[in-house]
């Protein structure tokens, strides 16, 4: 079995962000990258079942520019064998739907029947691009995965799910299963995994190669269009109530009772 | 004028350190500028009226512990006024995030740096793991705004001369890294720095700012046993660009090395589970580099050392790094949890020994037949071997046993103290080190600057 990993960079959480000009995305100049860490279990739990016999080979996949391979050897060097990106001046503006075609036009040409993702990437937030990538490929779908068995005949998924209860879900392959926390320890990167991931390949495929339709993909295609991003409002100063012990008490009281409304 | 606060729960919060040791204060001042600051001092030399600096009060000597007297806090100094310039109760950590926000890099690390203050780690001249290639706070402060014991105001630099009828001992530090004692300084900033709060307040400082390295490979390399880690110590070192030591080109060039003995990785391994089985050692290191991290000359190296080289592994990004300082923090983490456990103190070293000394110490330390655990900069020579007593009678043992190594390693040309300093516990160390003449020395220049003795009242040294 085949797995396909879906890899997404996304600024690291100490960076600063600022928001572009024309104000449709954010200013990417000077943001340090990170594997989305959702992708990060899931790149863990390709190579777990690798190692456990129950795949052949672990295949990352990610839509993106020269700029991602830095996240890409990063998680090569976790032990991943190979990566495919996909890029191609028609790819751009694609909306959550857009990449969902690539990706699973790859998927599809590489014969992979299981494929796992973070269960969102924590920049868009959006959770949309493995369940559709699941919708166009016909195969099932379990997000949200914190514990996974697998054997010949299927998998067995765990998630919580609203309420705290938790789902089992058994299936069969091919699928697309997405990730959460708990589903493992992602492993340090090694030496030797940096050493190694030196040598793997990456290799580079556009619209043609793919055999895509490039109508159905890029910015043309879109049907969500992302017009301006702000970023949230300052959160005004905290106050200091004055006067003696007994009055700010008192006044402290009647704040969290009519101003913040917690009592 | 300035007002004291006298309520006893708010001076509470201000009469212990982190060595746990507890004082007794009439009074506290906080004040806002460097002339409140003089007025407080003034005050206090008039009254002879002890006053202790304190800061954050994460020193683990007493240093900031008050035996009685007013306390004069430096918390509201806490502006950060330029990239360079900044009050002394700023919070070290902050600054450096702010400096490296705008691609600078102020070096100096003590662990505690996102708890300390700016001023301490001057007044301490405290260092940390990157001391390995950028040595302590010392060479990065590059002008003080000081108030003295008497209530003045001086500025000094590198140029400024030391005032007429201050004798400034002249005796000869230990050539190795150093927290003890007044620097034998021939100039008033550099008199100011290591003083551990006895000579001057600092108000301000401006400070030497170098461009962020770029990138830096972390690594965590396992050992079989302690002979194979000291061999790629001496190896790793030997390229390196560190104070006093002229680099072999070509070599490996760290900017920190870090030791962990086999307790240590018991302590990882509880929070680590594919820490290596065979694992006896373990080395941290830092390596600064220009393009491609330079992996396989490590990777050589350590396998030519006969490291256990397949288990070796690294961080290459912020997010990576943070993952390996879980690693590290399981072990100061793994200590706290077995004192809070024995519920008795842990008695901790702080010696630095020269580079030639290095295995002799080990051995030493190796030695103790004691619950233990040994950490620390092994780069610098530099190790905290933590005993860890269960009762009553081995806590009496352990600080036998620390007074012993103490007096092994001055021995060997170190120091009992490398970047803690000496506050009020570990003064009779120091007394042994230096001697009783140098003792002397510093006594006098403390009577200089301080007539009436009030300043930082009971560290370092003992007015008779
Ligand atoms: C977990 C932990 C890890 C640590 N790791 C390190 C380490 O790696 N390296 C290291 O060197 N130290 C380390 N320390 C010791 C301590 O953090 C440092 O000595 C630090 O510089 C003290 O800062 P502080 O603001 O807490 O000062 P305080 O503890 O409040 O004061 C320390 C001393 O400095 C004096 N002082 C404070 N501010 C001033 C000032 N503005 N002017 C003049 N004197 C002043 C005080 O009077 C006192 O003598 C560690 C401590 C802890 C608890």
């Amino acid at each position: 079995m085949k797995i396909g990993v879906l890899l997404k960079q996304v600024p690291a959480t100490d960076t600063q962000v600022r928001i572009a000009d024309p104000s449709t995305g954010i200013a990417t100049g000077d943001v340090k990258w990170t594997i989305n860490p959702y992708d990060e279990f899931a790149v863990e739990e390709g190579l777990r079942l690798k190692e456990a016999g129950k795949a052949t080979e672990v295949v990352l996949l990610t839509v993106g520019g020269k700029d991602v391979e830095q996240r890409i050897r990063d998680a090569l060097a976790m032990g991943a064998d190979r990566a495919l990106r996909l890029e191609d001046p028609g790819f751009e503006g694609s909306d959550c739907l857009g990449l969902a075609r690539i990706l699973a036009a790859a998927i599809k040409a590489e014969g992979i029947s299981l494929v796992l993702a973070g269960k969102q990437a924590i920049d868009g937030d959006n959770a949309q691009v493995p369940a559709m990538v699941a919708e166009l490929l016909g195969w099932g779908h379990v997000g949200s995965v914190s514990k996974l068995e697998v054997d010949g005949a299927g998998f067995k998924a765990w998630r919580t799910s609203g309420g705290g209860s938790l789902d089992v879900v058994q299936g069969g392959f091919p699928a697309v299963l997405t990730a959460d926390k708990g589903l493992n320890e992602p492993r340090y990167a090694s030496l030797k995994g940096i050493m190694m991931a030196k040598k793997k390949a990456i290799d580079v495929k556009g619209a043609a190669a793919l055999g895509l339709d490039a109508s159905t993909v890029g910015a043309g295609a879109a049907l969500v269009v992302d017009s301006a991003w702000t970023l949230p409002p300052q959160r005004p100063a905290g106050r200091i109530l004055q006067g003696d012990n007994a009055a700010r008490v008192k006044e402290l009281v009647s704040l969290l009772r009519s101003e913040a409304k917690v009592i | 004028m300035i007002q004291p606060i006298t309520d006893p729960a708010v001076l509470e919060g201000y009469l212990s350190d982190a060595s746990n040791t507890r004082g007794r204060a009439e009074a506290l001042f906080r004040p806002r500028d460097a002339e409140e600051v003089a007025e407080v001092l003034a005050r206090a030399q008039a009254e002879g009226m002890p006053v202790t600096v304190t800061a954050q009060r994460t020193s683990t000597t007493g240093a900031s512990v008050p035996e009685g007297g007013w306390l004069l806090s430096t918390e509201r100094l806490n502006a950060v006024l330029a990239p360079d310039r900044a009050q002394g109760g700023v919070i070290l950590g902050q600054y450096q995030d702010q400096v490296e926000a705008a691609g600078l890099f102020f070096p100096p690390d003590p662990t505690s740096r996102h708890e300390c203050s700016l001023g301490a780690a001057i007044a301490c001249n405290a260092s940390g793991a990157r001391s390995f290639r950028y040595g302590p706070t010392r060479p990065w402060v590059e002008e003080l705004q000081l108030v003295t014991p008497t209530g003045q105001l001086l500025r000094a630099t590198r140029s400024t001369p030391i005032p007429d009828g201050w004798p400034v001992p002249r005796w000869a530090e230990p050539a190795v890294k150093t927290a003890a004692g007044y620097a034998p300084a021939d100039n008033l900033l550099d008199l100011a720095i290591g003083q551990e709060g006895t000579l001057f307040v600092i108000t301000e400082a401006r400070l030497r700012l170098i461009p962020l390295p770029g990138a830096v490979l972390s690594l965590i390399a396992y050992f079989p046993d302690l002979a194979s880690t000291l061999r790629f110590v001496e190896r790793a070192r030997r390229g390196a660009q560190r104070p006093g030591h002229l680099p072999e080109p070509g070599a490996l060039n760290p900017r920190a090395i870090e030791y962990y003995d086999h307790n240590a990785l018991e302590l990882v391994r509880a929070r680590v589970p594919d820490t290596p089985a065979l694992a006896r050692a373990a080395l941290f290191i830092e390596v600064e580099h220009e393009g491609e991290a330079p992996v396989e000359a490590w990777w050589e190296a350590l396998e030519e050392e006969g490291a256990l080289v397949e288990h070796t592994i690294v961080a290459t990004d912020e997010g990576a790094r943070r993952k390996l300082l879980a690693v590290r923090h399981a072990v100061p983490a793994g200590v706290n949890e077995r004192v809070v456990h024995n519920g008795m103190p842990k008695v901790g070293t702080d010696f630095a020994v020269p580079d030639a000394a290095l295995a002799e110490i080990m051995a030493a330390y190796e030695a103790v037949d004691m619950d233990k655990i040994c950490f620390g900069h092994i780069g610098d020579n530099h190790l905290h071997l933590n005993l860890l007593p269960t009762d009553a009678a081995e806590l009496g043992r352990a600080r036998q046993i620390y007074r012993e190594l103490a007096l092994q390693a001055v021995a060997l040309g170190g120091t009992v103290s490398a970047e803690h300093g000496i506050g009020k516990l570990k003064r009779a160390l120091l007394a042994e080190m230096v001697g009783p003449e140098v003792l002397e020395d510093f006594r006098a220049l403390k009577r200089a600057v301080d007539p009436g003795w009030v300043l930082g009242r009971g560290t370092m040294i003992a007015e008779r």
